[in-house]
């Protein structure tokens, strides 16, 4: 009997174990469904001069779709319409979708689209960031953060520092690849099933593409298999190209990217160059900071307009710098447009600062904490881009572990270790987390939520937020609950439908729960005005009653009424009151001037500070995990189990991005790490058998949802740390004479040693 | 034609006349309507889509945890196949409760692979403790939980139910008892013995596919094999190791698995563990055999390796002759053997270890589990006071073929561990090897890690002396 109560409480993963959970490719289809597989541009930059079909376009019930049949506009661009569906003349990308072939099953839509053979007058392609911006091959302007007098603040200094560092890409590797299924309705109608983070975008470009209306489109997601910011743009190409087959051939049609395809076609975390200059006061207080970030941005702009802005906002890491100058280029180059990925640039200025401190510290013969501890942001302190540091508690989350792991004993036992062992060397670092929270577009930052309430008291939510993993409809089901004072078993929380809630924001920036939580609050205290109001009426009170549930059973005014919510609900359906609600949450205080780069971008910011201790084999030049402590500001936290979740999560992955997981694209442009075998994403040894996190003591936080902070990103930029601490402990007190560079591959990590030696 | 493929399916007897060929997950997934088993790379690499896999070996009934995206439907004959639908109830089994308890499932894609590869851990392995369930699902990948809660739920399910799964012999029934298999698995046994056999075989020279556990043709030639002929290399039954008075002998179409954790092979060498654990994965090490790592002639094949340094021989059959060969002279060029299409590799053979046999296996590759090397190296030697005796050295990664260090391995053959020897080996290892830059490492990277690895053999080498 307890079990089924578990199970009916926790819906989402009872059927994830139980692999009765469905997505795109697991779902009941028509039987005359059509299997659609995209060819695309096999070269990084050329004129297509031929196609030929191989006899494929001259076989019965097979279908191919290219540019020239598309009845709208042939264009997928968000911020930027710089990006074709299907390739017209040119192709800037290897993988650059040039068509679609769909057949009735999906092995032969395989096999007689990889067969096309596309022929192309060959053109140098640009691979590299710098390379592109020689060259002056933009995405866009260049876009320059600035505070305080940079020039000024370099003549202050007492020392100043500058150098290179350059940061790799990393592939988000959902585990379920890109995917939809677009059904054919009556008239010019569509509805598409997606894997997307943004179904508003896929409704929106499946209708341009098509020449139809927005409300023709229907989009719904039910779950994703994982995204990390791989299905916010990315995944409109494959839902929009099944919409334009559906829509063309009148019948279902699906699309499925094999992973072979979805690794070699969808764009990734930027890589990003960046140079930088540092100075310092005597007393090691930063007092300028100049850096300069060349972003490899693709070969259209997608999101990266957006990403090279986070990077700009967190290009000072957890430091309060005073003297700033920060500027950004969006490169374009002959690689699939990257895109966002968790953390949405800010690890790239967070690695930048970061390794400025750390080389500082060793040139200055002195510990990297010390530069951090000494300029770590506190209450009041002024961001560049003019936000104030409010309820700022990364130097509490830092000292606390400082205190925790007792630093200076450390430090001692460490050395003691180190110390003329010529097989293996200890490192650690501390890792200081400022993440801003709201997309920085601050239009963005609104959702809307309907809340239905059926006849039998049971209660079904319509937002915005897509379910991929991150417990988002959990945590609305858990506020409704508690909004509502019913059994969170009685709440459903529904697939997300374009046709049921318009102009979503998409799912991402860590805003899923905070938004949609909140519109789900609102919506839900509509409905309990409603029922406080008809009681009032009722009772002829003309003082407004305290109407409220208390497991389920109806209080007035803190008295315990007969009626529990079941009763409630059919009363008031019985008197014509309306028991549905569709209500909307915008962020308040955020606004920022895109002109002068100043302003109150974020709501909030997430902080904290982790602890990374690594043992590294100086002759193999490989390294071990061997303890994590996590001291974390997640304000109050609501739901412990997926908060640590999502921290642990992030952290892999984070520590993924900085270690093993490396792209390599070969001078042609060609994805040579093209397979899990070549890409190497954490495994379960990867990670220490054991985590220490503990939730900062918030009780101050009253924004995010119900005071909880968003917890999505933030985490991820812990993974830093341990790319410095495996740095600690191979040049242990060493000068180091080589360029940051990341990921920190066992190969670079053997390079670096017997660069060292 | 081939004739009917019939198994149990779950709690299901089982007959289909699909293509062999086909891999068991699309027979799953969209014959039979069971979409618990995920597809997230089809190639063996993540195993989203793990099954476990019944049969009766010497009237046991032995289950193993498998990867369906590269294992033929053929490889379900006679056996139990068992989905995550076949372990789910409408309520949860213990270890889906610890998982739910634990927030171990997130966007849930990974989450059947993992129940399947734990409860088949429960189902196999002897011992129930942490360290070996770990092995189990280390060819698990999951991108959104960063393992420590699927940790935390491992330990709890291990701690609860170590002390009531002692006894293996009654292990079936515990399981049912606890809830964590359901009670059809009691009659299993009886049933798989019910099915006749129905296949017939291609004949080999007809097929354009010769399958062992197509661990590695299932990588490189699916979809082409589904439209090929093709040749499945049957088990021959045989016992995986053997020892007579002074070799040992390996079957070659035995799996990894059960060769490496042969009581032979553990006895004669206590550091094959390390080669173990770094051998892919559970999934993986199940299925691929010792024949087609060596055939596969893949440079960086880690069980060849180990081979070429013990100075093994390969026995080749092709149904009138037999032929030996010495696997130092098998490879030819970058995978050309000594081999005819017409043979298949029965046996492998080598001289068994004298007491003061030393052997060291290391392995360095971009991610420490379930990687392919960038360079690997087997070192195996018998020493004769102070004198090292049938030394042979193998390096994996630095040519184009699992290459043999003649002149190293010549070279100390009857010399003392001084260090002016050591210079000499690893100097004229420089010269055997000529490595060639890949996704796994540059050339530089590749010659550099081997001088380390051979300074390492000799390093554990002088340890392994001074302790004997
Ligand atoms: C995810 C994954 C991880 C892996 N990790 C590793 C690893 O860590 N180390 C490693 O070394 N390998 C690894 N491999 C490669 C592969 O598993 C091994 O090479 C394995 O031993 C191949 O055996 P098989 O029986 O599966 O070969 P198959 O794919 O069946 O055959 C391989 C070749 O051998 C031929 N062949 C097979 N049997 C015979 C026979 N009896 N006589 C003649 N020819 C024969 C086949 O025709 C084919 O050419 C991995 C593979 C995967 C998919
Ligand atoms: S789908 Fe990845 S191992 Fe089978
Ligand atoms: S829960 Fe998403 S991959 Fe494991």
């Amino acid at each position: 009997m307890k079990k089924i109560d578990y199970i009916s409480k926790d819906y989402d993963r009872y059927l994830h174990l139980t692999g009765k959970s469905e997505f795109v490719d697991d779902m009941n289809i028509p039987s005359d469904t059509m299997y659609a597989s995209v060819f695309y541009s096999s070269v990084a930059k050329g004129k297509i001069k031929n196609i030929d079909f191989k006899g494929a376009d001259k076989l019965h019930n097979v279908f191919i779709f290219t540019a020239k049949d598309i009845p709208g506009e042939n264009q997928i661009g968000g911020i930027i319409k710089d990006e074709l569906l299907f390739a017209e003349d040119e192709v800037d990308f290897v993988g650059e979708p040039i068509g679609v072939l769909v057949a009735e099953t999906r092995e032969k839509a395989e096999e007689y689209s990889k067969k096309i053979e596309v022929e192309y007058e060959q053109l140098e392609p640009i691979i590299t960031a710098r390379e592109s911006f020689l060259k002056n091959n933009f995405i866009m302007p260049p876009r320059i953060f600035e505070s305080g007098d940079i020039v000024k603040g370099f003549k202050k200094c007492e020392y100043i520092f500058e150098d290179k560092v350059e940061f790799g890409g990393q592939e988000h590797l959902y585990l379920e690849t890109q995917g939809a299924i677009a059904l054919p309705l009556e008239g010019n109608n569509l509805k598409i099933i997606s894997s997307t983070q943004n179904p508003t975008a896929v409704q929106r470009i499946t209708a341009s593409i098509l020449g139809i209306s927005n409300n023709n489109i229907e989009v719904d997601v039910l779950r994703l298999g994982g995204a990390f910011g791989g299905k916010e743009d990315q995944a409109n190409a494959w839902a929009v190209i099944a919409g334009l087959a559906a829509y063309k051939l009148k019948k279902p049609v699906k699309l499925i990217l094999e992973r072979s395809d979805d690794i070699k076609l969808t764009g990734k975390r930027h890589p990003y160059s960046i140079d930088y200059r540092i100075g310092f006061a005597k007393d090691y207080k930063i007092i300028a900071y100049e850096v300069i970030f060349y972003q490899n941005a693709g070969a259209a702009a997608d999101l990266s307009p957006a990403v090279l802005d986070r990077t700009l906002f967190h290009c000072n890491g957890s430091y309060f710098i005073p003297n700033l100058k920060a500027t950004g280029y969006s490169c374009k180059t002959n690689l699939p447009p990257n895109t966002a990925f968790r953390g949405f640039g800010a690890p790239q200025g967070i690695f930048a600062i970061e390794s400025a401190i750390f080389k500082s510290a060793r040139k200055l013969r002195i510990s990297p904490q010390k530069i951090q501890e000494i300029n770590l942001l506190t209450e009041g302190k002024v961001f560049h881009y003019g936000q104030v540091a409010k309820n700022c508690t990364v130097k509490n989350c830092y000292d606390s572990i400082t205190r925790k792991i007792n630093i200076s004993k450390k430090e001692k036992e460490i050395s003691l270790f180190n110390t003329g062992n010529t097989e293996f060397r200890k490192g650690f670092y501390i890792m200081p987390l400022t993440f801003g929270i709201s997309f920085t577009n601050t239009m963005m930052n609104q959702a809307s939520a309907l809340v239905n309430i059926y006849s039998d008291g049971s209660v079904s939510i319509s937002t915005a937020a897509i379910e991929m993993g991150q417990g988002v409809n959990y945590k609305i089901r858990q506020v409704a609950s508690e909004e509502l004072g019913i059994d969170i078993s009685k709440i459903r929380v529904e697939t997300t439908n374009t046709s049921r809630i318009a102009n979503t924001s998409p799912t991402a920036a860590s805003s899923g729960a905070d938004l949609n939580g909140n519109a789900s609050r609102i919506a839900c205290r509509e409905i309990l005005n409603r029922i406080t109001k008809y009681y009032s009426d009722k009772q002829k009170s003309n003082k407004k009653l305290r109407v409220e549930f208390k497991k389920e059973q109806l209080f007035i005014n803190g008295k315990k009424q007969e009626q529990h919510w079941k009763s409630v609900v059919t009363e008031l359906l019985m008197n014509r009151i309306s028991l549905s609600a569709h209500c909307s949450y915008a962020t308040p205080k955020i606004k920022f001037d895109k002109i002068k780069n100043k302003g109150n971008p974020f709501s909030y910011h997430t902080y904290g500070a982790a602890y990374f201790e690594v043992t590294a084999d100086i002759s193999l030049g490989t390294f071990k995990l061997d303890e994590i402590v996590i001291i974390h500001d997640g304000g109050k936290v609501i739901n412990k189990v997926i908060d640590t979740g999502q921290i642990e999560g992030a952290l892999a992955q984070g520590i993924g991005m900085m270690t093993m997981e490396e792209i390599i694209y070969d001078e042609k442009g060609n994805l040579t790490t093209n397979s899990l075998s070549k890409y190497k994403v954490p495994d379960i040894y990867s990670m220490p058998d054991d985590i220490n996190i503990t939730f900062y003591q918030n009780n101050d936080f009253e924004s995010g949802l119900k005071g909880s902070k968003a917890v999505g990103e933030p985490p991820l930029v812990y993974g830093i740390g341990a790319y410095f601490a495996i740095i600690n402990a191979i040049g242990f007190n060493k000068e180091i004479n080589y360029i940051f560079e990341s990921p920190l591959t066992n190969e670079r990590i053997f390079n670096y040693i017997n660069r060292e030696a | 034609m081939p004739a009917k493929i019939i198994f149990v399916l779950n709690n299901k007897l089982t007959e289909t006349d699909s293509n062999p060929a086909i891999t068991l997950a699309d027979f799953l997934r969209y014959e039979k309507k069971l979409p618990g088993t995920k597809i997230a790379c089809r190639e063996g690499d993540c195993g989203a889509c793990t099954i476990i896999s019944g049969e009766t070996v010497n009237n046991n009934l032995v289950y193993k945890n498998l990867v369906s995206c590269i294992l033929p439907l053929n490889a379900a004959h006679k056996k139990h196949i068992v989905t995550i639908e076949g372990l789910s109830g409408d309520n949860l089994n213990p270890i889906q409760e610890e998982f739910l308890k634990q927030g171990a499932t997130q966007c849930g894609f990974c989450t059947p692979g993992f129940i399947n590869s734990l409860t088949s851990f429960f189902l196999s392995s002897p011992v129930i403790s942490y360290e070996i369930a770990l092995k189990y699902v280390a060819g698990n990948i999951c991108r959104c939980t960063g393992y420590f809660s699927i940790k935390r739920a491992i330990k709890e399910l291990v701690n609860k139910y170590s002390p009531e799964l002692i006894n293996f012999d009654t292990r079936t029934d515990d399981l049912i008892r606890l809830d964590i298999i359901p009670g059809y698995f009691k009659e299993i046994k009886a049933r798989l013995i019910n099915i006749t056999d129905t296949k017939s075989q291609f004949p080999k020279d007809n097929s354009d596919f010769l399958i062992s556990g197509g661990t590695d043709l299932y990588v490189s030639s699916y979809p082409a094999i589904k439209y090929g002929n093709v040749n499945f290399i049957e088990s021959r039954g045989k016992e995986p190791v053997s020892e007579t008075d002074n070799s040992i002998h390996l079957d070659a179409s035995s799996t990894i698995d059960d060769i490496l954790t042969s009581e032979i092979i553990k006895k004669y060498f206590p550091a094959i563990s390390e080669l173990e654990i770094h051998f892919g994965s559970k999934q993986i090490r199940n299925r691929a055999t010792a024949a087609g790592n060596i055939i596969n002639a893949s440079p960086i094949g880690d069980f060849t390796i180990f081979l070429l340094s013990l100075g093994a021989e390969a026995v080749f059959q092709n149904g009138f002759q037999k032929r030996e060969v010495l696997l130092k002279d098998l490879f030819l060029g970058y995978k050309k053997l000594d081999y005819k299409k017409d043979e298949i590799l029965e046996e492998i053979i080598f001289r068994k270890p004298s007491s003061k046999a030393f052997l060291n296996f290391v392995k360095i590759s971009r991610r420490e589990h379930l990687d392919i090397a960038s360079v690997n190296s087997g070192f195996f030697v018998e020493i004769e006071s102070g004198v090292l005796k049938r030394v042979g050295i193998s390096a994996g990664g630095v040519a184009p073929v699992p290459k043999f260090l003649n002149e190293v391995s010549a070279f100390l053959e009857g010399k003392t561990l001084s260090g002016e020897n050591i210079d000499v080996a690893v100097n004229l290892a420089g010269n055997e090897i000529k490595p060639i830059p890949d996704a796994r490492g540059s050339d530089v990277y590749k010659s550099g890690l081997m001088k380390i690895i051979l300074k390492n053999h000799f390093d554990k080498l002088k340890k392994f002396v001074e302790k004997n």
